[in-house]
């Protein structure tokens, strides 16, 4: 405040003009500031916005050039797919009525299976030549590339609506949560490209892990996408089971579970579900953690059901989770997260062994995408 | 093409942000001498506006900085571990479209034993 006053008090000798003029600007800034103080900052966070937008548009170009090269590589198409590619990057989805809650799961999960199957069919369409391995990586790397396009065109939206109204807050809200959108669309850029090359994501750990366990086992196809095998640990029958690989899949692990419990009467001794699972910030990706409950991500739709059955027959269901980043699990999967996966293996085992006795029956869920794992 | 432009910006705006540093460092020099020689007005200008600049000139490296640090951690690369059971042979390679775990690669080149691909990982280039 001295400063201020001795700079831009009144003027004295030789500096009387700079003076002036520097207290008249500083006067004016003031003014300025009080009156447009709000405009000034929304044109800043408006101009900061542009920005981001721009790589946004950047990546979902970038994603959807890649999206097309894949396609026309592999698929083989007699026509341009960008067209019907365009249909595919605006599809939408609409959720089931909850006002009144009943039955809404199986609504929901009807309509998840329509628009699985829809997704497959145009990936189909477009890639005549792919084989299924294929068709389920292009249709994961078409989920990217409209992950993408659904991002960037929201932020769009309130872009331009900001900039028309010129709401302060409206702009304010989307400028706070920017950073997150940022880091969002990046990952979805890395995973673009994982699976549009087949590469194992940080979300496959659980099938990793699973795809250890029943290596040297046969494999037979439970419900949809997903594979199970018997193996003996330590004197107890393992099911292991994970989505159907090597193609970019999850499968419905919940419909597997139950079909597995039913199979056995109810008679299975422990489920044990190992996933990835988003790690605060601060700790260490790859870490392993041990919890209760039914460790799967999704809208709710598998684990309501292998919950359900669960409390059925009153089975205890274990988690095994591997931290990792948003980003992380969308990304190729990372060396700590590859070697957690004996960890895991070592992690179910002192579980089993302490949780069961001989001659019973656990289950070990894998969850995850399974792309690049067999 | 755009890589090129991209760079080209990035460098100019090093070698500003330098130049502002600089500047505003000898900026800061001469509000000293000033001081030395009684002239107090002189000394508060320079030294003002010295500051900002050092203010500005570190807010711009340090974001430039930042920016790298992530180019960094996004740039990955990918490996392939091929392993036989039998002997323990181990191969880390580069990963090449079409590899996935568990998949069989062919006969082990020390025991003839089977040689699958036990894990496929990405690392950051410095790991």
């Amino acid at each position: 405040m001295l400063i201020m006053l001795q700079l831009f008090g009144p003027p004295t000798g030789d500096s009387t003009s700079v003076g002036t003029l520097v207290s008249t600007l500083m006067y004016l800034s003031f003014i300025l500031f009080i009156l447009f103080g709000q405009k000034i900052q929304l044109w800043t966070m408006l101009w900061n916005m542009s920005g981001a937008l721009k790589k946004l548009e950047l990546m979902k170009s970038e994603a959807k050039a890649l999206t097309v090269k894949t396609v026309s590589e592999i698929g083989k198409p007699k026509e341009d797919p960008a067209p019907r590619l365009n249909a595919l990057l605006e599809h939408f989805f609409i959720s089931p009525v909850d006002m009144d809650p009943a039955g809404v799961v199986w609504k929901l999960d009807h309509l998840l299976d329509v628009r699985d199957s829809k997704f497959k069919d145009d990936v189909r369409k477009i890639a005549p030549e792919a084989d299924e391995v294929q068709v389920n990586n292009l249709e994961n790397l078409v989920e990217g590339a409209l992950a993408l396009n659904t991002v960037y065109r929201i932020v769009r939206h309130y872009y331009l609506l900001g900039k028309k109204t010129q709401s302060f807050y409206l702009i304010l809200q989307l400028q706070m949560i920017l950073p997150l959108i940022m880091q969002e669309a990046e990952a979805l850029v890395g995973a673009t490209k994982a699976f549009a090359q087949g590469q194992p994501i940080g979300d496959g750990i659980g099938s990793l892990v699973a795809s250890k366990l029943m290596r040297n086992s046969d494999k037979r196809k439970v419900e949809k996408d997903i594979v199970a095998s018997e193996i003996m640990l330590d004197g107890r029958h393992v099911v292991a089971l994970k989505a159907e690989g090597p193609g970019g899949n999850v499968g419905k692990p919940g419909d597997a579970i139950r079909q597995l419990i039913e199979e056995r009467e109810g008679k299975v001794a422990l489920v044990v579900m190992v996933d990835a699972a988003v790690k605060f910030e601060g700790e260490k990706t790859g870490e392993i953690s041990e919890g209760t409950g039914a460790a799967i991500g999704g809208v709710g739709t598998e684990r309501f059901k292998i919950e359900e059955e669960a409390s059925k027959y009153k089975i205890p269901v274990y988690a095994l989770i591997v931290k990792e980043s948003i980003q992380e699990a969308v990304m190729p999967m990372r060396k700590e997260i590859t070697e957690a996966a004996d960890k895991v293996i070592a992690k179910i085992k002192s579980l089993i062994q302490e949780r069961t006795k001989e001659a019973e029956t656990i289950i070990v869920a894998g969850i995850g995408n399974t792309i690049g794992i067999g | 093409m755009e890589k090129k432009r991209g760079g080209l910006y990035f460098h100019v705006a090093l070698m500003f942000s330098v130049g502002v540093l600089v500047y505003s460092g000898w900026l800061i020099y001469d509000s000293i001498l000033s001081y030395g020689e009684g002239q107090t007005e002189k000394f508060y200008y320079t030294l003002i506006l010295g500051l900002i600049g050092v203010a500005l000139a570190v807010s711009s490296l340090t974001t430039m900085k930042r920016r790298i640090q992530i180019i960094k951690t996004q740039a990955t690369k990918s490996f392939t571990v091929e392993l036989c059971e039998k002997c323990g042979f181990k191969k880390i390679r580069e990963f090449k479209v079409g590899d996935y775990v568990h998949k069989k690669i062919g006969a082990c080149t020390q025991c003839g034993g089977e040689l699958l691909v036990n894990s496929i990982y990405a690392e950051s280039p410095e790991e």
